[in-house]
């Protein structure tokens, strides 16, 4: 299983919000690899699920795997439902 | 590591793009940008919006490496007055980290200790009401 974590320049936010999401598949045992870009560059990586800001949604549509939207990207728990409501 | 140079205390700005280029003047003073680093900061808002608004109060501006970063380090701008960045979940913004960005290892070693104090809630809190720059650079700094 793939998981983008996506921002705007992916240097950053998409960076902190992979740590956090590495850290919470830790926890619940699910193996799963994530990388983290930006907007652009995620709309043509295969992936089997995307999680980000509310605000790159829309940029986003034509893409073929789940959108998590995360406002807070450090708040485990707030992470952990958007991954849980995603489906994984 | 943090050092005093790192750190604004009780910053008053106007607005979202001083504040931003508040903390790109720390960096700025500390060696880890050029000049031009600060503008590509704003207009990554700009461009992208404030979805560098990380969570509540907090804000992480930044750019792209090429745009005259020259090594991985942050700044902490602490405003006397939130201010406004657009952002509809996580405004106002009371704590600005800079980011210079690079591409190195250093600049994940950075991310993941910045990721280790804002992701736990005692320690986000400590740093961010810290009293004093000594206070908040110790809380920084601590290993775990």
């Amino acid at each position: 299983m793939k998981i983008l974590a996506v921002c705007g320049l992916g240097m950053g936010s998409s960076l902190i919000l992979r740590m956090n999401i590495e850290k919470i598949l830790t926890e619940l045992g699910i193996d799963a690899s994530v990388a983290h870009m930006d907007v652009s560059s995620a709309k043509t990586e295969p992936a089997d699920l995307i999680v980000t800001n509310p605000e790159f949604t829309a940029s986003l549509a034509g893409v073929s795997c789940p959108i998590a939207e995360v406002s807070n990207y450090i708040d485990s728990e707030e992470i952990k439902v958007a991954l849980k409501n995603s489906g994984l | 590591m943090l050092t005093p140079n790192h750190i604004y205390l009780d910053a008053d700005v106007e607005n979202a793009e001083q504040a931003i280029r508040l903390s790109g003047e720390c960096l700025l003073r500390i060696g880890a940008i050029k000049p031009e680093y600060i503008d590509a900061m704003v207009q990554n808002w700009s461009d992208n919006g404030p979805y560098f608004v990380l969570a509540p109060g907090l804000a992480m501006p930044h750019a792209r490496p090429e745009k005259g970063a020259l090594k991985a380090e942050i700044s902490v701008v602490r405003l006397n007055t939130p201010v406004v960045f657009g952002s509809k979940d996580n405004d106002p913004v009371s704590l600005v980290i800079g980011l210079a960005a690079t591409n190195s290892d250093q600049h994940v070693a950075l991310i993941q200790k910045v990721a280790m104090v804002l992701s736990d809630e005692e320690r986000y809190k400590l740093f961010k009401n810290a009293t004093n720059k000594e206070s908040m650079i110790s809380i920084f700094n601590e290993s775990n």
